[in-house]
């Protein structure tokens, strides 16, 4: 194994001050009587001011200095997102509080070609983040961490080099707890070294076996288990505006800022997403919609608007995730200015990728059809798209359900589909009452028909004439029936249920040349239109 | 390369797209034959086609047709009507190509015309309805040999079908796309027609058959009235070809679901 430890001596202050914040600043902790600065930047220091002085001499060095109070908090945050980002280089990062992150590199030196180039990019991407580091690696956790300290860049990748670059380390500066390190001085120790050269019955009973344990971690002599860092299983990012933002049009460029961090997201934590959420926060009072819900923000009340977006199947590219946000963002009216924007995804399933046929040359503009389904689900509305399949009953409105669009493309699998879109269709259908229906076993349907085509398709319900075309309730006919084609086939069932159905169908030509499928109550005079033999 | 061609441009098929076919029509028209060499040249010329394309590739592009022999290139699905596939020079409904399909009502027909064609389509695409007037019954459709599976039904408000439409001719992803429509935009037409081409794929679009006289860019365009216990199909226009000057029977039997039930079985 080898870790690398990456030491952030800036991390207080980054978490309080913004990146671009100028000038003097610096952080102070401690008791409210008794306050101690704890970081100072770079302008700061060049001023004299250091850890440890009281934030009143420190006013008295720099006179411009910005001072506030260190914030865990904040700090937890940052570094929890730096774990996120180191995630990138290695499946194993752990945390090391309160401003360290242990990463072991040993399995990704391969990929990356090797220490000096994983290195350089670490250190590329810092510097990037805006984070001042310090960068080491060695065998063990700890020994890692204490060498990023006294020296930036080391790199051993034995035990034996290991502790000899240790042996040179000072003995305040190896991470043992204070008393500890007030004791080995006082005992005129400097170096760990000297420490290590004990016997160690001796250096147990003195400095105590917590210290000695820590001692043997960082020498790799003792097993030293961490605990790793787990992406999180949901992502939010929010964006704030300086100025209120009435219209929906400037909203997507932060809106394209949001899904490409969704999109590296996902990526790294090898995911998709299929439902997440646009947030807009308002400053104003806003109609109480049922889009909007009141929450409590820093600096007062705030309304929110939720804009859910949910997709067919889970998405992980940026463009497409962005063009799906944008198009139901554009249907939005804001009911006031916007102040923030912030998407929050909960539900992160795997992600299956299409598969796609190496040599298949793709016409047009090659969109898979989920692609397309979204982009016409963003543009037309949830609703727009719909998919079919059949229901087993004998009314003919109740005979058809509607599915998801999307188990037309899962090719070679029509069975299969057909089954579970059967199974899982209930949702949508025109009738919501007939979940206990068991038609085929109580239907009672009657043919009287005699001109049928043939007598092997008379048994055949699915081979009884029925209209492409359905309207989508039954209508009294208005035309004039020219010749009746055939029929009647009588349909009487659904006693049973309240929907009660005894009706005569039959197949005519009305004399506008259409063919029509008609019904007549039994024992009723009236036509009823139900659809069309387009 | 001993052949002789002629060369003619359709003039009512330039998409948006292209460069210069005015050029090549005009060109083209003033030789009553020419070398198939100088036809590509003429073609590269006037920026139809990349220089090393082949003159199969060149003569393959749907902008060109070559009188009289067309049928030998067809890319048609067949209609299942043999009198229909006989006079179309695509031995069908054209692939990437928009057809029209004129309605004196709804209930002639119409589908029962292209069911055989969408059953022999990639059971794997799907075929979409574009703000269809009616709802399409599932069962009726698992009758003619479609899964009700593959058909995707795409509600939307009338000015926006002819968007979705060329969306799903342009994705190049569904088997079949049919659209209704009552609006006589020729604009919006060539925008499909070229979508259709673009996508590879079949569009058909139906309309009103009061548009029946107005031009429009669609490679195929078929009229369906209603006769005396039949309805009768009038070609009134087909690219590449002469339309045919009697009106097709469409037999409708009692079952039109039958039939192709027993036909999908084979």
């Amino acid at each position: 194994m080898l870790w690398a430890a990456i030491a952030l001596p800036e991390l207080s202050l980054s978490a309080v001050f913004r990146a671009g914040d100028e000038g003097p600043c610096a952080v102070f902790d401690g008791p409210e009587n008794r306050p101690q600065l704890l970081n100072a930047n770079a302008a700061a220091a060049a001023f004299g001011v250091r850890a440890g002085q009281t934030p009143a001499a420190a006013h008295a060095l720099a006179g411009g200095l910005r001072l506030r109070r260190r914030d865990r908090a904040a700090e937890a945050k940052l570094l929890e997102h730096l774990a996120a980002w180191a995630y990138g280089y290695s499946g194993m990062v752990a945390l090391l509080p309160p401003d360290a992150l242990l990463l072991e590199v040993g399995a990704s030196l391969r990929l990356f070609r090797g220490w000096p180039a994983l290195e350089r990019q670490l250190r590329e991407g810092l510097t990037e983040l805006g984070h001042a580091h310090r960068l080491a690696a060695a065998p063990t956790p700890l020994g890692a961490r204490v060498l990023a300290d006294v020296a930036d860049g080391t790199a051993v990748n034995d035990e034996g080099r290991l502790l000899t670059a240790l042996g040179h380390v000072a003995v305040g500066a190896a991470h043992l707890p204070e008393k500890t390190v007030a004791a080995l001085t006082a005992m005129g120790l400097r170096q760990l070294r000297d420490v290590v050269r004990l016997p160690r019955p001796e250096l147990a009973r003195r400095v105590g076996r917590e210290a000695l344990e820590h001692i043997d971690r960082l020498r790799g002599s003792l097993a030293d288990p961490r605990e790793l860092y787990r992406p999180p299983d949901r992502f939010t990012a929010r964006i704030e505006f300086d100025s209120e933002i009435e219209t929906t049009q400037p909203l997507l460029f932060p809106l394209l800022r949001l899904t490409r961090e969704l999109a590296a997201f996902l990526l790294a934590r090898d995911g998709g997403v299929q439902t997440f959420e646009l947030l807009i926060e308002h400053e104003q009072q806003t109609q109480e919609g049922k889009l909007a819900v009141r929450v409590q923000a820093e600096g007062g009340t705030r309304t929110l608007t939720r804009v859910p977006i949910g997709l067919l199947e889970p998405v992980r590219a940026a463009e497409a995730l962005f063009e799906f946000a944008r198009g139901r963002l554009e249907r939005l009216e804001l009911p006031a200015p916007a102040r923030a924007l912030a998407l929050e995804a909960k539900a992160l399933p795997p992600f299956v990728p299409t598969r796609r046929d190496l040599f298949d040359i793709r016409p047009g503009a090659g969109l898979d059809w989920p692609q397309l389904a979204e982009r016409l689900r963003a543009r037309l509305g949830d609703k727009a798209v719909r998919g079919f399949a059949l229901h087993p009953d004998h009314r003919p409105e109740r005979a058809w359900r509607t599915c998801a669009a999307i188990a037309a493309t899962r090719a070679g699998s029509s069975a299969r589909t057909a089954a579970s879109t059967r199974s899982g269709s209930g949702r949508t259908s025109n009738n919501a009452r007939n979940d206990n229906d068991r038609t085929n076993n109580n239907a009672r349907t009657v043919s009287i028909g005699t001109d049928a085509p043939s007598d092997s398709s008379r048994h055949d319900n699915n081979l009884r004439p029925r209209p492409i075309w359905l309207l989508p309730r039954p209508l009294p006919l208005r035309g004039h029936v020219a010749r009746l084609v055939s029929g009647p086939e009588r349909i009487e069932t659904g006693w049973w249920d309240g929907y009660d159905v005894r009706r005569d169908y039959y197949v005519a030509d009305l004399s506008s040349g259409q063919r029509a499928w008609l019904y007549r109550e039994v024992g009723g005079d009236d036509w009823m239109l139900q659809g069309w033999f387009a | 390369m001993g052949a002789v061609l002629s060369l003619a441009v359709a003039p009512d098929v330039v998409g948006n797209d292209a460069v210069g076919n005015d050029a090549v029509g005009n060109d083209a028209r003033g030789h009553d034959a020419i070398g198939s060499d100088a036809i590509a040249h003429a073609a590269v010329a006037n920026g139809l086609v990349a220089d090393t394309a082949p003159l199969d590739a060149v003569l393959r592009d749907p902008r060109i047709y070559r009188r009289g022999t067309s049928t030998a290139a067809a890319d048609g699905v067949p209609s299942g009507l043999a009198a229909l596939d006989r006079s179309l020079p695509w031995g069908g409904f054209p692939r990437g190509a928009l057809t029209e399909v004129l309605l004196a009502h709804d209930g002639l027909g119409e589908l029962g015309l292209l069911l055989p064609m969408l059953a022999r389509l990639d059971a794997a695409l799907p075929i979409v309805f574009v703000s269809p007037p009616y709802l399409p019954y599932a069962p009726a459709l698992a009758a003619a040999g479609l899964a009700p599976e593959r058909i995707v039904e795409v509600r939307t408000p009338a000015e926006r079908a002819l968007w979705a439409a060329e969306q799903c001719l342009r994705a190049g992803c569904c088997g079949a796309v049919l659209a209704w429509h009552d609006g006589g935009d020729d604009r919006a037409l060539r925008r499909l027609q070229v979508a259709a081409e673009a996508g590879r794929g079949i569009g058909v679009l139906f309309r009103p058959l009061r548009h029946a006289a107005n031009a429009s860019p669609a490679a195929l365009r078929l009229a369906l009235d209603a006769g005396s216990g039949q309805s009768r199909l009038r070609v009134v226009k087909c690219r590449g070809a002469v339309t045919p000057p009697a009106p097709i029977a469409v037999p409708r039997s009692p079952f039109p679901l039958h039939t192709t039930a027993c036909a999908a079985v084979r």
